[in-house]
């Protein structure tokens, strides 16, 4: 199946050389090129699993007149290595800069090739914060998930650029906006906006056909981000899993959060119990995303506590 | 009634009629119920230390209701039901809970009383690892009783507890879930604002541990007679919460009274006044 898709790939756009090379690693998908100079290496979606070598999540690369930015790393050291490759057979520019915009395991572990590459690794100092307090035990479970052959070389770093807040890079030789729009889908989660090709790669902030875990999320503080990505008036969105589309991705997303918080607060005043509420939550409208059984439950839960917790703090009718 | 009541309701029922089944049974959310055999090394100490040589029967006197697969492990919803009613004549006195392979295997031990009505209660546990879930009642007669599930959590890396508010840490909500009818079985809920810091979580600032900090005891009375006193460990959620019972039979206060690791105190009320 990666194969057909592998090849309908390569008579499309005649990558032949990056194609191949990523081709030749089962579940490495090849470069999409979404506008002049712009991106995207798609991942799998789903679970992380043997059969996709844990390459669910996307990354892509903004190719300007100086050199390249990569954007979010892959899963593993190996998946960063060949995510290399993929930009090297694409482009002669020099790597300049690897971007991590989300402090997910899909986006962060292979950082260990771009460091090795000597490519220096950009994080906001929150989602570093949040990587160096957790991503150990994240790795660990990758491990048993994908087995020690599949994550070897694969640590977590610290990355060699932090940021506080908004940033305009430089390294590729046309600004890109690095936009933080505060707590919204992590406590660091940022997004890279190419105005000049009006294409956003979201991060964490905006999932394709997946459910977006909301796990490290303020769920008002992502509505207000999510309101200024559609604000920027995109025209590709490369979300953090599944196909890159257009500003409908960003709605979408805002949509479940809100069907997801509204449906926990209903459950709460009502005395739902948490054992019921996996099910008791079920948004039908949302079932045939990915990751829906395992993903929507859990944010069901979470969901249900927070809303819990607004009760205590009296911030919900009793 | 709302759906999620009557489905709870519904499991009761199911619950009910599978107590004259076999032992060896699937039970609702639930793996097959404890056998023989169904222990683990930390159990088997851990067993000695608390109840000696004492036998604890594995039949339906209490059950454990965990969801199979739980879809966060940081706050597993667990409930305990009895099969026998609180009666002066034969009551339960005292449930252990215990996760086998968390660091504070003891999650939370209860002293009962007759009052209650129905010893069943719902509250929320920290699973680290996959592990046993285990509940040990012992009757008025002196019987220990003992249900077990073997539960999973789904993967991800759990967020840490909530730490926005420090000044409302203790605040506590008192709360029917049901409107009470006089002379009736009512339910009822405690939950009290707190982090239930584990001391095994990194300050993501610091890198520094967070020091334990957490919810000890809690002590239930209804119209001013004692419900339940609860032991507590740091193996129950962030914001600990318990459901119970009561049997009002005229106007009376709930009144909870938590106690947490710096001795700080907190109390919970809600005037009550039953339906005829």
């Amino acid at each position: 199946m990666h194969r057909r898709r592998c090849h309908t790939l390569l008579v499309a756009l005649a990558l032949a050389p990056a194609a191949l090379a990523a081709c030749a690693s089962p579940g490495a998908a090849a470069p999409r090129a979404l506008a002049d100079g712009v991106f995207w290496v798609a991942g799998s979606g789903g679970a992380p699993a043997p059969a996709n070598g844990g390459r669910i999540g996307n990354s892509g690369f903004v190719v300007g007149p100086a050199g390249v930015v990569a954007v979010d790393t892959g899963t593993s050291y190996a998946h960063g290595r060949a995510l290399i490759a993929a930009i090297r057979a694409t482009t002669e520019r020099p790597l300049a800069l690897a971007l991590i915009t989300h402090v997910r395991p899909e986006a962060l572990f292979g950082a260990t090739a771009f460091r090795e590459a000597g490519v220096p690794v950009l994080m906001h100092a929150q989602a570093a914060r949040l990587m160096r307090s957790r991503c150990d035990g994240c790795l660990t479970q990758l491990r048993q998930a994908l087995g020690d052959a599949a994550m070897a070389g694969s640590a977590v770093i610290a990355p060699d650029r932090v940021v506080d807040g908004a940033a305009t890079l430089a390294e590729a030789g046309r600004p890109l906006e690095l936009i933080f729009p505060g707590h919204a889908s992590g406590p660091g989660d940022v997004a890279l906006w190419d105005p000049a090709r009006r294409v956003l790669f979201a991060g964490g902030l905006v999932e394709n056909g997946r459910v977006p875990a909301i796990d490290d999320a303020d769920l008002p503080g992502w509505q207000r981000a999510l309101a200024a990505l559609t604000a920027l008036q995109p025209k590709v969105v490369v979300p953090a899993h599944g196909a890159a589309a257009g500003p409908e991705a960003i709605t979408a997303t805002a949509a479940y959060l809100a069907a997801l918080d509204q449906r926990a607060r209903a459950l709460v005043a009502d005395g739902a119990s948490l054992i019921d509420v996996p099910e008791a939550a079920s948004l039908p409208a949302y079932a045939g995303w990915d990751e829906y059984d395992v993903i929507h439950r859990r944010n069901a839960s979470i969901a249900f506590l927070r809303a819990e917790r607004a009760l205590l703090l009296g911030e919900m009718p009793r | 009634m709302s759906p999620t009541r009557r489905g709870g309701l519904q499991a009761m029922a199911a619950l009910a009629l599978a107590a004259a089944a076999p032992a060896l049974r699937a039970a609702p959310g639930g793996l097959p119920s404890a056998a023989d055999g169904d222990s683990s090394p930390v159990w088997d100490g851990l067993r000695a230390r608390l109840f000696g040589e004492r036998p604890i029967a594995v039949q339906d006197a209490v059950r454990l209701v965990v969801p199979r697969r739980a879809a966060y492990g940081a706050s597993v919803p667990v409930k305990i039901v009895p099969a026998l009613a609180q009666t002066p004549e034969r009551w339960v006195k005292r449930l252990t809970l215990i996760v086998d392979l968390n660091p504070s295997p003891v999650a939370a031990v209860l002293e009962l009383t007759p009052a209650l009505g129905l010893a069943e209660f719902e509250t929320r546990l920290r699973v680290d690892q996959y592990s046993h879930v285990r509940v040990v009642a012992e009757l008025s007669d002196g019987t220990l009783h003992t249900d077990s599930r073997y539960v999973k959590t789904s993967g991800g890396c759990s967020a840490p507890p909530n730490r926005d508010a420090p000044e409302r840490i203790g605040s506590t909500l008192v709360r029917l879930l049901e409107p009470a009818r006089r002379g009736a079985l009512a339910a009822a809920e405690v939950a009290v604002l707190h982090p239930n810091d584990t001391g095994f979580e990194l300050n993501q600032r610091t890198l520094l541990y967070i020091p334990p900090h957490f919810v000890r005891s809690m002590s239930l009375r209804w119209a001013g007679a004692p419900l339940f006193d609860a032991e507590l460990d740091f193996s129950i959620s962030e914001n600990p919460s318990w459901r119970f019972h009561f049997v009002p039979q005229g106007a009376g206060e709930l009144r909870a009274e938590i106690v947490d690791t710096h001795d700080a105190r907190f109390v919970g009320r809600l005037a009550v006044e039953p339906a005829a």
